[in-house]
């Protein structure tokens, strides 16, 4: 529970929440722009 | 799957370059969520495709040319960052041969066959979608720009078999430059 929480307290540092989201943002960017065969993982 | 391969390659190769993704917090990138939005629509779209091309008559279709409209602002607000451009013009190009063949990607049999996707498609009729793409069967000779299509095969014994466009090929280029400057700032600071 102590690790869940510590691990909980790190994932939610505001740089590592933006780290996330420029992530997440330019992937998104990348696929929805993109018009290969497959759409994104798993395809 | 091509481009998240891309996507995380171009992380790979940065972090073994002596980058860190720390550094992408400080990347000015704006307008992120609406990239995100854009995503959104298109995976429920291709959760829940047509079977036919409609053309301009379908709402998949007009949804699907949202989508992509979505993602001109984000370029327009990030065009200082490098590599964006790389990204707006390949998005231009898909955007382009989608818009003048009925709103979908075209790809031919052949090259479906090709990198064995055949089970994804219903019939092999011209107008035909591809299940879990954006693409439409469409032979070259009834192709508009036909050379803008998803034309490059990577076909097996490749590890991630795909059709791609010259579109997602500047993506691709544009998406790598943007991670590489990001997570090390001093590449785009000369």
């Amino acid at each position: 529970m102590d690790n869940l929480k510590l691990f909980a307290g790190k994932v939610s540092h505001p740089n590592v929440l933006r780290v996330l989201y420029v992530m997440l943002a330019l992937l998104a960017m990348a696929l929805a722009g993109g018009a290969p065969d497959g759409f994104g993982p798993g395809s | 799957m091509i481009l998240a391969v891309a996507f995380f390659g171009a992380v790979l190769i940065a972090l073994a370059r002596g980058g860190s993704l720390r550094k992408l917090a400080d990347l000015p990138f704006r307008l992120g969520w609406l990239a995100v939005a854009a995503f959104g629509l298109q995976i429920y779209l291709i959760a829940f495709p047509e079977a036919r091309s409609q053309g301009f008559a379908s709402v998949h279709v007009a949804v699907l040319v949202f989508s992509y409209s979505l993602l001109v602002p984000v370029i327009w607000c990030n065009r200082s960052i490098p590599g964006i451009w790389f990204v707006g013009a390949g998005l231009a190009a898909n955007l382009i041969v989608m818009v003048l063949n009925g709103g979908y990607m075209p790809i031919s049999p052949q090259a479906v066959t090709q990198v064995g996707h055949a089970n994804r498609v219903v019939d092999f009729a011209p107008g035909a979608r591809v299940v879990g793409t954006k693409d439409i069967l469409l032979p070259p000779d009834q192709t508009v720009l036909w050379w803008l299509s998803d034309i490059f095969v990577l076909a097996p014994p490749f590890p991630v078999p795909s059709v791609f466009s010259l579109g997602d090929l500047l993506i691709a280029c544009g998406v790598f430059w943007l991670v590489q400057a990001g997570m090390h700032p001093q590449m785009s600071a000369g």
